[in-house]
């Protein structure tokens, strides 16, 4: 049961709160991404805190280690910022500080998490397209709607389509 | 002393007390040459009778390497060090005099400018900043341009004066020195697909952040001073890397080297952490991190198609 951000594609409005919202965290330098894709879908991306984090194995200073909330976190103090978690990530998460020179992620606002709090960007989001659950929790809805939809169609199917088949 | 002794003094020098002869800067003596003085004597107490223990031959070993960068550019003989403790008045009074006739044989001070130069300093690098100014400008006062390097031995040399070496078999080009150095001694620059790796020499301290940050421990703390290098504005290559562009943006976003190296790591795997070594596929750093991002984000797209 770990919680994480995910994004609800079709709520989201582009407004950029969330981006501000986290800048707001961390010190005026936002972790995450609005991409907007043929310039009219807001696509709202952070990291995706991997199990197995390409970007922890090549640290060479072991600066990135997993939280008890399996929360993939960068140390500040111990980053030399050489970049090959910015390299390593399969979806260019991780990006250069421009005050610290060292390298920010998102980090799951795991100090909001131990106060009781939801992620900024979370809390901010105005139509709740960012929602932070364990990933059963967005996939069961989803699988039972299909579930539905399989159900109606063989319906249709036995008692429209072809009534004889009793 | 030599005053209460009713002795003969010159009539043209004047005395800046400080509290320790330990307390004179290179800078304090370049300035004063610069300003108008025609000779400049570090007055320190003898060896082993220092109030501040080793004040005097901190001063004794600024003076001789100045005098050594001096002696070059031909102006060594207006600098001078000498013991004299403060009952010593005799002496006091044959040094003044000897030196004053001496400079007087030598004539006014060629580099004196004309306007007096507002010197303030609020950290290090300013300070070094300024020698290096001043040395420059006497040099080209006097005439001097080396042809080719000076090196002075080890011994002669002031604590700080160094620069960082750089193994080329080790060197990955991730940029950490470049982004810890506090004295922005190195230059990084990324052009035309090659990355240069860089330093200007006069600046660097030889405090080692560097050296120590390295993931691939490629670099080393020399200590050396070479009186060309010091003379020159220009930065000093140290290392050439190839840059890899991205098949999409066309952006050149990391050193060839570092990617392999990234490779090797993850193909390795580490048997204490419990990674397990995984072959990446070969295009895997075809695309920068950016191009990545919007890729990915490319695919969330088809989501609010299907929606509609």
């Amino acid at each position: 049961m770990t919680k994480k951000v995910y994004l609800v594609p079709n709520r989201c409005l582009g407004c950029e709160e969330c981006i501000e919202a986290c800048a707001k965290e961390h010190e005026w330098a936002a972790r995450n991404y609005v991409e907007w894709i043929d310039m009219v879908y807001p696509v709202q991306m952070h990291c995706s805190h991997c199990v197995d984090a390409p970007c922890a194995r090549v640290c060479p200073v072991d600066a990135i280690k997993t939280t008890e909330e399996d929360a993939i976190v960068i140390d500040e103090a111990v980053c030399i910022g050489c970049g090959n978690c910015a390299l390593v990530c399969p979806f260019g998460i991780p990006r250069f500080s421009g005050s610290t020179k060292k390298v920010v992620k998102c980090d799951l606002c795991i100090d909001r998490q131990r106060e009781g709090k939801e992620p900024a960007c979370v809390e901010n989001c105005p139509t709740h397209a960012l929602v932070f659950i364990d990933i059963e929790e967005y996939e069961t809805p989803k699988r039972e709607r299909a579930a539905r939809r399989i159900l109606e169609a063989g319906t249709y199917l036995r008692e429209i389509l072809m009534p004889q088949e009793g | 002393m030599a005053g209460v002794s009713r002795l003969q003094m010159p009539p043209n020098f004047r005395i800046i007390r400080v509290m320790c002869s330990g307390r004179v800067d290179p800078l304090f003596i370049l300035a004063a040459l610069e300003d108008g003085a025609d000779g400049v004597i570090v007055a320190g107490c003898h060896p082993g009778d220092c109030h501040y223990i080793s004040g005097n031959l901190k001063a004794e070993r600024r003076v001789r390497f100045l005098k050594d960068i001096l002696k070059h550019i031909g102006l060594s003989e207006r600098v001078e060090m000498e013991f004299i403790s403060a009952s010593e008045a005799q002496k006091f009074q044959e040094v003044i005099t000897n030196f004053t006739n001496k400079i007087k044989k030598l004539g006014p001070c060629p580099v004196k400018r004309e306007t007096s130069r507002d010197i303030r300093i609020s950290e290090e690098r300013q300070k070094r900043d300024y020698i290096h100014e001043l040395v420059i400008s006497f040099a080209e006062s006097m005439n001097f341009e080396p042809e080719g390097p000076i090196e002075f031995p080890e011994d002669d040399i002031m604590e700080g004066y160094g620069f960082p070496k750089y193994d080329a078999d080790k060197c990955i080009g991730c940029g950490a020195c470049y982004r810890v150095c506090p004295e922005q001694v190195l230059v990084l620059n990324d052009v035309n697909g090659v990355r240069t790796i860089g330093h200007y020499y006069f600046n660097c301290r030889t405090c080692g952040d560097c050296a120590e940050i390295c993931p691939k421990e490629a670099i080393e703390i020399k200590k050396r001073f070479d009186l060309r290098a010091f003379l020159s504005i220009e930065p000093a290559k140290d290392i050439d890397l190839e840059l890899r562009q991205c098949k999409n943006c066309g952006n050149f976003f990391a050193p060839e080297l570092q990617l392999d190296d990234i490779r090797t790591t993850i193909a390795k795997g580490d048997k204490e952490k419990g990674f397990v070594g995984v072959e990446f596929p070969k295009n895997i750093f075809d695309l920068c991190p950016e191009c990545k991002r919007k890729i990915a984000a490319g695919n969330v797209k088809q989501i609010y198609v299907l929606s509609r």
